[in-house]
């Protein structure tokens, strides 16, 4: 090499690094040899921590043959390999390793002719070489010394290598540089030599130390446009991924109305290598009710072992964005434990816009906090110290000019700076999550206030059936007030002319029991019918003063035979001076025959009733308490409701009656129950001024 | 001997009451409608009115207070079928009130008391 290649030689021993940086640039390369080993091994992992950290350009080095194996996975840096085989199986093995390590290199295969003495081994070495270069994602330019290959055999290694291929002699009688890359021809980048028995051009005039340096420069600017390639296609695949990716989020908009597993995917594709490729993403959304921006999911390794981990297990497929979903959804979660404490962490007020977050989720751009960022955001060290990270990208999420949260990204693993093409697409995730949010929040309510008409349609249905029933029950209350008004006139008359009858005959008279049976059977028609007006509109109370115990010993003595049959056992408890209360004593008998029935139905197998009459303040309380199933607390208020009971006609219709007949009475009725235990229901009676009125009432008629 | 005027637009029960009360001693006149009690009102003397509400074109509690303007105004007892005509006020002016009931002991009992008030008020 003479001293117009660009490539710096430190043939003293290790450069510091500001010394190297100087010299380097993208692409160039360092020869370096000489110096220390102990030395050179923490020097190359500077380097490294300064690639990764973006602020050092890439670089090529030569490293002598037994350096290679102990710097495999020191650094990711592109190597320039010497190769110098002693035989053909240990050239193998080097190479074996050597390729393997998935590195773009520049190889020199220096000095093959007298290693390997025979052309064959040559030519195979190289088709394994070749063979092993294109199993993998390798680039690698070659250097082919030749030291006393024919052409014929060079003619072999030219077709079997898909590389880019420089042959040349020392002898400068045979200069042969076919190109090719990806197994195609690609011509003229540097002048073709072929010396070969002159046939082909001749390059007499190039000393081989100019010829060398030219190679070199070239092979330079084959890796830089090869890196370029790669790069571009990588940038395709990537903008390709995107696409499959917004297309599947679009799809997952569709087919998911669910806002946590929305979001986890659109999580999933900002720290997805083949998508946005940011090593972490956390989500902030703003929580309305509490005023305040909260963290709410995030994603993402919590140290470098798992990243490689995972990422190792997950780049070697060509994963779409469902197979990545599947990966994510079937081993991510725990490993996520730690950045979803972190994030569930942050809490911000609204109102506090000086706060970093705050300010930014007010922005309508994406922006890169720390250094690098575009504007410099006071108290951010908070935040990113919380994150653990040096910078973060943070992207609003508007929909509709209303904030909705913050998308934020950090490569805390692989130091990556953030761009602005990564700000960009952040940006367009940022919509996507927005969009997302919205939508499932609108869902969300939509859904509600469906869920909220149907109960409204349910209370209506409910509300129509008992209207309906109410007009059915009435209808037919009517119909039978109208029946049982009817019947009475005709029967006035069977038992008025019956009875006149009656009186003619003396007893011992033949048609006399006959008769009797009539006059009996026509007053029983005619008691009936009085029940059932009175049940259906009981009307004003006709009220006289009445003794209650005298009153509840007549019901409980009408009842005895039916309460004996269900085994119900009756006692009575008397207060022994109690006032005389202004009731019509038809109706009351009717509200005690009602409470009572009730209470039988309560006690199918039998049980205890028991009826109290005591003295209260300006009242008397008539209780009536049963051992049976007893009524829900919710059901309590409900009893005395017209139609509530899901019972017959009668009893369904007689507490609602009861309860009319109180209030007409301006008496109260109340009832107290526990489920299992059984019931008691209160009628409390007033006593003084009701007499009074009830005296002016009755003047009219009597 | 005390007559009562007996207003239904039931035939039958004309009779029953028309039978029951002679045999008790009284003079009974009967009508088959308000305008025929008034009438009847017009040309003879009555101690007291036993009057139905429900009937055809004339009701009892018209009837009522046609009577009511009579110089005479002899005592009514309304009688009828319901019970709810006793919330109407316009019938509080009858002397009673008796539900319509194959049992006439407290129709005859009523017409006994008003009748002997009657009496007594002479």
């Amino acid at each position: 090499m003479n001293a117009s290649s660009p490539a710096k030689i430190f043939s003293t021993g290790i450069p510091t690094l500001d010394e190297l940086f100087e010299s380097l640039r993208w692409g160039e390369s360092v020869v370096f040899h000489g110096g220390d080993w102990s030395e050179f091994v923490p020097f190359v992992q500077r380097l490294g921590a300064a690639l990764e950290e973006g602020s050092s350009p890439g670089c090529s080095f030569c490293f002598g043959e037994s350096e290679l194996p102990r710097l495999q996975g020191l650094g990711p840096f592109q190597q320039r390999v010497v190769l110098t085989a002693k035989d053909l199986s240990s050239a193998e093995q080097q190479l074996s390793n050597l390729v393997s390590s998935e590195i773009r290199a520049t190889y020199l295969f220096s000095d093959l002719g007298t290693a390997l003495p025979d052309e064959g081994d040559i030519v195979s070495l190289f088709q394994y070489f070749a063979q092993r270069i294109a199993e993998t994602e390798s680039g690698a330019y070659v250097f082919l010394q030749k030291g006393s290959l024919s052409n014929a055999s060079i003619a072999r290694i030219v077709d079997a290598s898909f590389l880019f291929l420089d042959i040349w002699t020392m002898d400068r009688r045979v200069l042969f540089q076919p190109i090719r890359a990806a197994g195609r021809y690609a011509a003229g980048l540097f002048m073709p030599y072929e010396l070969s028995d002159g046939k082909v051009a001749p390059a007499s005039e190039l000393d081989t130390e100019t010829y060398t340096g030219e190679l070199e420069k070239k092979s330079r600017e084959f890796l830089r446009l090869y890196t370029e390639k790669r790069h571009l296609e990588n940038e395709l695949q990537r903008k390709v991924f995107e696409l499959s990716l917004i297309n599947g989020l679009t799809t997952s908009l569709l087919s998911t109305m669910n806002l946590e597993e929305i979001l986890y995917r659109i999580l999933v594709g900002v720290t997805a290598k083949e998508g946005l490729g940011f090593n972490r993403a956390f989500l902030l959304l703003v929580n309305e009710k509490k005023g305040v921006l909260e963290g709410k999911m995030a994603i993402g390794p919590s140290s470098l072992e798992e990243a490689i981990r995972i990422w190792t297990e997950l780049s070697d497929r060509h994963l779409t964005y469902h197979d990545l979903l599947a990966a994510f959804d079937s081993g991510w979660p725990e490993h996520d434990a730690h950045v979803n404490r972190l994030v569930r962490q942050i809490s911000v007020p609204l109102e506090d816009r000086s706060h970093v977050l705050i300010d930014l989720l007010m922005q309508t751009q994406p922006e890169v906090i720390g250094p690098g960022g575009t504007r410099s955001h006071t108290g951010s060290w908070k935040i990113l110290d919380l994150l653990g990270v040096v910078r973060s990208a943070a992207a609003p999420l508007v929909y509709r000019k209303r904030q909705l949260g913050l998308l934020m990204a950090d490569n805390l693993i692989s130091h990556k700076p953030i761009s602005e093409d990564d700000l960009h697409i952040l940006e367009t995730f940022a919509n996507y999550a927005s969009a997302a949010i919205e939508h499932s929040r609108l869902y969300e309510e939509v859904r509600l206030r469906m869920k909220e008409s149907e109960r409204h349609i349910i209370e209506l249905e409910a509300m129509q059936n008992r209207l309906m029933r109410s007009k059915r029950l009435s209808d037919l209350g009517e119909l039978a007030s109208k029946m049982a008004h009817e019947l009475r006139t005709p029967l006035v008359s069977i038992g008025g002319f019956a009875n006149g009858l009656l009186k003619r005959h003396s007893p011992e008279s033949a048609d006399y029991e006959e008769l009797k049976i009539i006059v009996d059977e026509v007053r029983r028609l005619e008691a009936i019918i009085r029940n059932v007006l009175a049940y259906v509109s009981p009307g004003l109370p006709r009220t006289q003063s009445t003794d209650l115990r005298e009153l509840s010993d007549k019901v409980l003595r009408l009842m005895q035979s039916v309460l004996e049959t269900r085994h119900i056992q009756v006692s009575t408890q008397y207060f022994s001076a109690l006032p005389r209360v202004s009731v019509d004593p038809e109706q009351i008998q009717l509200v005690v025959t009602a409470i009572i029935n009730n209470a039988m139905e309560s006690m199918p197998d039998g049980g205890r009733l028991t009826v109290a009459i005591h003295n209260g303040q300006g009242f008397v309380r008539l209780s009536i308490a049963d051992t049976g199933a007893g009524i829900r607390k919710e059901d309590l208020q409900k009893v005395f409701d017209a139609f509530f009971t899901t019972k017959s006609l009668g009893s369904g219709l007689g507490l609602n009656i009861a309860s009319q007949i109180i209030a007409n009475h301006k008496g109260s009725i109340y009832a107290e129950s526990q489920v299992g235990i059984g019931s008691t229901f209160f009628i409390n009676f007033p006593v003084g001024h009701f007499e009074e009125e009830d005296r002016e009432h009755d003047s009219h008629h009597r | 001997m005390s007559t009562i005027l007996i207003i239904d637009d039931e035939k039958n029960l004309l009779r029953l009451y028309e039978n029951e009360f002679r045999l008790d001693g009284y003079s009974v006149i009967t009508a088959n409608s308000g305008s025929e009690a008034l009438q009847k009102l017009k040309s003879s003397a009555v101690n007291l009115v036993i009057l139905d509400i429900r009937m055809p074109e004339l009701d009892g509690v018209e009837t009522l207070k046609h009577i009511m303007e009579l110089p005479s105004k002899p005592p009514i007892i309304l009688n009828s079928a319901y019970t709810s005509y006793k919330d109407n006020f316009l019938t509080w002016a009858a002397a009673a009130y008796v539900v319509k009931s194959s049992d006439l002991t407290e129709l005859k009992a009523k017409a006994k008391e008003l009748l002997e008030l009657q009496a007594q008020n002479y």
